[in-house]
């Protein structure tokens, strides 16, 4: 077995090299099986991440290391310190690395802020939050809220 | 989503290797560059138009013609100017998965080459070309970069949708973490979006009790409309697993047939939580005799073997029934029952001490005469009647109880024996809570409320 002071070589899309601890750049499920496939022996490109998201990823993993020993509460509200950082540019990528790295609690963590993000919003706020071009036809649309007349007349 | 960089050149590379067998030597050479540089003039005034009208129908077709798609390698135009753009175009060209996705990707090419190109006089081609092209693409672009020119971009920067572009997995599972009515309400966002909620696995939580009966007058019109809703939701729906059915509006025995197929759907999808909730709605009176009734049907199924809770309110469901469920349901917890005429006695007792049942709530049944428990784990019991009902219940074996709420006429008051008066044995549980509201205070149904470390009678 690798000692786990062994150091991890991931390279970002924009050039940008970390060396990263083993027991931190496990947390991604991706390369720990790089890992077990003995294939993360030289640096790993990672041709869709950038070194500013990379960074973030590894931050977001050392805390998680780091804080191993620490309750549940604190570790949630680390992570929720870490989430609310996050401009909502930076997030798509996060999860698109998250997902791309398997760093289930960071993509889980991801995904949440954008249903908290999503909840309570009508679809207008919802479409002018994330840009989303409407490209229904007014009687189109009509027509599916129509469908779904129960979760639509909201009152609650 | 790194497809297209690796995207290997595939029959439209082998089939300018054939023809470049049969030509030979300096007169292929020279036909194939005299052929690029056709190419390359075409596409350049095919890209300019493309950009301008933003229409890509007839481009498309034109580079086709062109011979655009095929050929491979290093001879191919498309590789001179961005080797990447012939990848992607490669790709999904051989898939033909259509023009639309071809389409889309010769967009995307289109900036790819404007980028490439670094400006495109007149024009501008990044605003342009990213106003059509399709979200989705913009993860196959390789070059960080050249994204992040296009997301920082001043005048088009802020109107990029990067939330649609993500992957549909991605979208799916953020949709699982909202609500149905929330995930339901995305479907109007966008074509994109419409059809996402097929896939929602979280709770199908159809509960319309707030959204509806805003008027009596309508409530025929709203039951189709909700009945029809729920139909369709389940005749598209894909996911596999559920984690929950709720039903909650005012529906009856008239809808049996529509609820019938909804319980067996969800069961199939190994749902964990049942609940009907069939109150009626304020001004309809309806006669108990109406009201659903749960058959034989599911409780002897096997599929309910994954139910950890049951909720049935305003179903009329009888004590035979029941029973077989807790029979069937090894892991069921959470039993509630209310408003059900049918349900006279009712018999919680596991056929062997793997009954599971933890909580146990039974409410406003007016029929009931009798209730008998025998749970070894049950924590809490919860009984709710009306005035001038009574109702014998009868505690066995609760080793677990903890928590008792009873409202209601007991029949233990005729019991002169005090230590008979209540089921003897509390007398040995852990009793914490015991809440008992008799009929006399109307107003109040918890009269008191004491804690007990332990109960001795």
């Amino acid at each position: 077995m690798a000692s786990t002071l062994k150091k991890i070589i991931l390279k970002s899309c924009d050039g940008k090299i970390l060396e990263v601890e083993e027991a931190v750049a496990v947390q991604s499920q991706m390369i720990k099986n790089m890992i077990e496939d003995d294939c993360a022996n030289e640096e790993i490109p990672l041709p869709d991440i950038t070194g500013e998201i990379l960074s973030m990823i590894i931050e977001y993993c050392k805390m998680h290391v780091d804080g191993e020993n620490n309750s549940n509460n604190e570790l949630i509200a680390r992570d929720a310190d870490f989430i609310t950082r996050v401009d909502l540019n930076t997030l798509y990528y996060l999860i698109v690395a998250a997902n791309f790295l398997n760093v289930k609690s960071l993509l889980d963590l991801t995904c949440q802020r954008v249903a908290d993000i999503i909840k309570g919003k009508s679809p207008e706020e919802i479409r002018l939050t994330f840009n989303i071009k409407n490209d229904f036809t007014p009687e189109e649309e009509e027509e599916i809220r129509k469908k779904n007349a129960w979760a639509f007349d909201y009152k609650d | 989503m790194f497809a297209s960089n690796i995207v290997p050149r595939r029959a439209s590379s082998d089939a300018w290797d054939a023809g470049g067998r049969q030509s030979t030597g300096m007169t292929g050479i020279t036909r194939r560059t005299a052929q690029d540089e056709e190419s390359e003039a075409l596409l350049g005034q095919f890209f300019h138009e493309f950009l301008i009208s933003g229409k890509v129908d007839g481009s498309l077709e034109k580079l086709k013609s062109s011979g655009a798609f095929e050929r491979g390698g290093e001879t191919n135009v498309f590789v001179r100017t961005s080797k990447s753009i012939v990848d992607t175009l490669a790709k999904h060209w051989t898939t033909t998965r259509g023009a639309e996705i071809v389409a889309m990707d010769l967009s995307m090419a289109a900036i790819k080459y404007c980028f490439h190109c670094q400006t495109f006089p007149g024009v501008n081609p990044l605003g342009r070309a990213a106003k059509i092209v399709l979200p989705s693409t913009i993860e196959r672009m390789p070059k960080k970069k050249f994204r992040k020119y296009l997301y920082n971009s001043e005048h088009d920067g802020n109107s990029i949708d990067r939330l649609s572009g993500l992957p549909q997995d991605l979208l799916v599972r953020i949709l699982c973490l909202l609500s149905l009515k929330e995930a339901l309400r995305t479907c109007v966002l966008s074509r994109k979006w419409r059809d996402l909620c097929q896939f929602f696995s979280g709770s199908l939580n159809f509960d319309a009790s707030k959204t509806l009966k805003s008027d009596p007058k309508k409530l025929l019109k709203e039951r189709d409309g909700y009945v029809e809703s729920i139909n369709r939701f389940f005749s598209s729906h894909k996911a596999g697993t559920i984690d929950e059915l709720r039903v909650c509006f005012d529906l009856t025995q008239q809808h049996k047939r529509y609820i019938d197929r909804w319980i067996e759907i969800a069961l199939v999808k190994k749902c964990e939580r049942l609940e009907l909730d069939f109150e009626p709605c304020r001004l309809n009176h309806r006669r108990d005799s109406e009201n659903y009734r749960l058959g034989h049907k599911f409780s002897s199924s096997s599929e309910t073997r994954f139910l950890t809770g049951l909720c049935l309110k305003h179903v009329n469901v009888s004590g035979r029934i029941l029973e077989s469920f807790l029979s069937n349901c090894p892991l069921l917890e959470t039993l509630h029952v209310s408003h059900s005429e049918e349900l006279t006695h009712i018999s919680v007792c596991g056929s062997s001490l793997r009954l599971k049942l933890k909580h146990l709530h039974v409410s406003f049944c007016k029929c009931i005469k009798s209730i008998e428990v025998c749970a070894p784990n049950l924590v809490t019991f919860e009984y709710r009647g009306e005035e001038n009902m009574t109702v014998h219940i009868d505690l066995k074996y609760v080793p677990h109880l903890c928590d008792v709420s009873y409202a209601g006429q007991w029949d233990f008051p005729r019991v002169n024996d005090r230590s008979k008066s209540i089921p003897s044995c509390l007398a040995t549980s852990q009793l914490v809570n015991l809440s008992i509201s008799i009929p006399y205070t109307p107003r109040s149904t918890r009269q008191s409320n004491q804690n007990f470390q332990t109960f001795d009678a």
